[in-house]
C-alpha cells in the first residue's frame, strides 16, 4: 500500500503540475509539499521493510511469476529516499529564490516519480521504463535557466545520456534472450547456467550504461561541462539525485544479479576506480572555476565507490553504500551553495568541503573510514596510500575553491546576499549532514542491512 | 488453434512496443532542444557551438593568471 502509493503520489502530481505554471509561488510550495509527502511514505515504507524485510507487490493482482513485481528493499528506500530528500532541498532551495521556468516543479516532481519506480522496481524491464522516464525529466530540467551555457550542457547531456540508454537497452534485451526472463530474482538464479561469454557481453553493457550515468573515468567526458553549465539547483539535482541510478544500479545489478562476473573484472573495477579517482582530483586542482572543480570532483568521488565495489564482499560493497550515499549529500550541498552568496553560506560551504575531504566530524570521515576498512579487507596496501592521496588531493582542491570564493574581495560584492530564508535553507542542509557525521551509527547500520538483503538475495 | 501448437512469445512484442514508444518520445525531446539550439546559436554546426566552451576557457585562463600574480 505505502509501496504504491509511493510511487502514484510524485507521479500524478507531476502530471497535474506540468501543466501549472511553475513560477508561481503557490505551485513549488505545492511540489515541495509533494516532495515532503513522498519522503514521509518512503520514511514509512522504510521503517516497515526494516522491521519485517522486504516487501513484494505483483502489480495488476497478476499470479507469481507473471505480473510485474515491484520490491521494496532496504537497499531500494535507501536510495530512494536519498533521492527524495535531495530533490527537496534543490526544490526548496529554487522555490524560495524563485522559479525562473513554468514546468520546473513539475518536472522535479516526475524526476522523483521516476527514480522511486526504479529504486523500488524488481524487474528489469520495468527498471527501463522509470529510468527513461527520469532521465526524460532530467533531460528537459538540465536545460532550466533557459542561458546559451545551459543549452549547450543540455544538449551534451541529452545525446550522451541517449546513448547510456541504448546500451542499457540492449543488454536488457540480452537478459530476456538468455535467461527467457525478466525478474531480477530470477534472472540471478539462471545467469549462472548461461554461456560465460554471453552473460560478461551483457554485464558489460550494463557497467557501461551506469557508468555513463554516474560520470566515470573514462565515461566522464559529458560531465563537467554539464554540471559546472546548468543552473547550481539542477547540478545539485544530477549529481545527488540522477548519479544515483548509477551507484544503484551498479550495486544492484553487479553485485546483485552478476555476482560471478563481477568477480571476474574485480581488478578491472578496482583499476578505472582508481584512474577515475586520481583523474578527477588532479584535475580538480587544475581548474579555476568552482562549478567545474565541483564537476571534476565528482568523478573522483564516484571513483571511490567503484573501488569500493571491486574490492566486494560485505565490508566494501556496505562501504560503496555508505560513500554513494554522502557524496550524493555533499554535492547537493556544495552546488547549491555556490548558488547563494552572503553570510553563514561559507560556514555551510566549508562543512562540505570537509566532508568531501574526509575531516572529522563531517560524514565524509566516516566514508572515507569505511574506505580504508574495504582496502585494509582486500589486503592491498597500494589501495590504502591511493586513497590517501586522493583524500589529501581532495583537502587541497575544496580549500582553493574555498579561499577563491570566499577569502577574497569578490569582484562581484556589490551583490546583494541571498535572502535569509534561502541561506538558512542552506545551512540547515549543512547542520543535517554535520549531524550525520557527527552520529553515524544509523548510516551505518542501513548501509550493512542494505549490503545484507543485497546479497541474501542472489544464489548461494 | 489446436492444443499444444507452438505460439510466439509476446513478451518481446510488448518490449518493443513499449520500447518504440519511448524512444519515439526522447527523440522528439532531442529534435525540440536541436531545435532551441539552432534558434539561440543560429547554427547547428559542432565547431561553432564549441568556440564557445572554448571562450569560457580563456576566461578561466585569464582569472588563473590574476590568482598567480596576486600570490606571487
Amino acid at each position: 500500500m505505502t509501496l504504491s502509493a509511493a510511487l502514484i503520489l510524485p507521479w500524478a502530481t507531476g502530471v497535474l503540475l506540468v501543466a501549472l505554471d511553475g513560477r508561481r509561488r503557490a505551485v513549488g510550495l505545492l511540489a515541495v509539499v509533494m516532495l515532503l509527502a513522498t519522503l514521509v511514505l518512503l520514511a514509512v515504507l522504510m521503517a516497515g521493510v526494516l522491521a519485517d524485510g522486504s516487501r513484494d507487490v505483483v502489480t495488476g493482482r497478476w499470479p507469481e511469476g507473471v505480473g510485474i513485481v515491484l520490491r521494496a528493499d532496504t537497499l531500494g528506500v535507501a536510495f530512494a529516499l536519498l533521492s527524495v530528500l535531495v530533490l527537496l532541498a534543490a526544490t526548496a532551495h529554487e522555490v524560495i529564490a524563485g522559479v525562473r521556468d513554468r514546468t520546473f516543479p513539475g518536472l522535479v516532481l516526475l524526476l522523483a516519480g521516476g527514480l522511486t519506480g526504479l529504486f523500488l522496481t524488481g524487474d528489469m524491464f520495468n527498471f527501463y521504463v522509470f529510468f527513461e522516464l527520469a532521465m526524460t525529466a532530467s533531460y528537459a530540467l538540465s536545460t532550466y535557466g533557459g542561458g546559451r551555457r545551459q543549452l549547450r550542457a543540455a544538449l551534451i547531456f541529452t545525446a550522451v545520456n541517449l546513448l547510456g540508454s541504448f546500451i542499457f537497452l540492449l543488454s536488457v534485451a540480452g537478459t530476456y534472450r538468455t535467461t527467457g526472463t525478466l525478474a531480477m530474482q530470477d534472472v540471478a538464479e539462471r545467469m549462472a547456467t548461461v554461456d560465460p561469454n554471453a552473460a560478461l557481453l551483457i554485464a558489460t553493457g550494463f557497467f557501461i550504461a551506469f557508468s555513463v550515468k554516474l560520470g566515470l573515468f573514462p565515461f566522464h567526458f559529458w560531465l563537467p561541462t554539464v554540471y559546472a553549465g546548468s543552473a547550481p539547483a539542477v547540478a545539485a539535482i544530477l549529481s545527488g539525485a540522477v548519479a544515483n541510478i548509477g551507484a544503484y544500479g551498479l550495486l544492484r545489478f553487479g553485485a546483485g544479479i552478476f555476482p560471478v562476473e563481477l568477480r571476474l573484472a574485480a581488478v578491472t573495477l578496482i583499476v578505472l576506480g582508481a584512474a577515475s579517482l586520481l583523474y578527477g582530483a588532479v584535475l580538480a586542482v587544475a581548474r579555476g572555476d568552482v562549478g567545474e572543480t565541483l564537476a571534476y570532483s565528482a568523478i573522483g568521488q564516484v571513483g571511490y565507490v567503484l573501488v569500493a565495489i571491486g574490492v566486494g564482499g560485505p565490508v566494501g560493497l556496505a562501504a560503496a553504500v555508505l560513500y554513494s550515499v554522502v557524496n550524493s549529500l555533499n554535492k547537493t550541498l556544495l552546488f547549491l551553495a555556490t548558488g547563494v552568496r552572503g553570510a553563514l553560506v561559507a560556514g555551510a560551504f566549508a562543512i562540505g568541503a570537509l566532508s568531501v575531504a574526509g575531516v572529522p566530524p563531517a560524514p565524509g570521515f566516516v566514508g572515507k573510514l569505511e574506505m580504508f576498512r574495504a582496502g585494509i579487507a582486500a589486503d592491498s596496501p597500494a589501495l590504502v596510500v591511493l586513497l590517501v592521496v586522493g583524500s589529501a588531493l581532495s583537502v587541497v582542491y575544496m580549500f582553493q575553491v574555498y579561499q577563491h570564493r570566499f577569502w577574497r574581495p569578490d569582484p562581484a560584492a556589490a551583490v546583494a546576499p541571498s535572502p535569509l530564508p534561502l541561506r538558512a535553507l542552506t545551512m540547515t542542509l549543512a547542520l543535517l549532514i554535520l549531524a550525520a557525521g557527527l552520529w553515524p551509527e544509523p548510516l551505518l547500520a542501513l548501509s550493512n542491512s542494505a549490503v545484507d538483503t543485497l546479497l541474501a538475495g542472489r544464489p548461494g | 488453434m489446436q492444443p499444444g501448437e507452438a505460439v510466439s512469445d509476446p513478451l518481446p512484442q510488448a518490449l518493443a512496443l513499449t520500447a518504440l514508444v519511448i524512444g519515439l518520445a526522447t527523440v522528439a525531446l532531442l529534435l525540440a532542444l536541436v531545435h532551441r539550439v539552432v534558434l539561440v546559436f543560429r547554427t547547428a554546426e559542432r565547431d561553432e557551438l564549441a568556440a564557445g566552451e572554448a571562450e569560457h576557457e580563456a576566461d578561466l585562463e585569464v582569472e588563473r593568471l590574476a590568482d598567480q600574480e596576486e600570490a606571487g
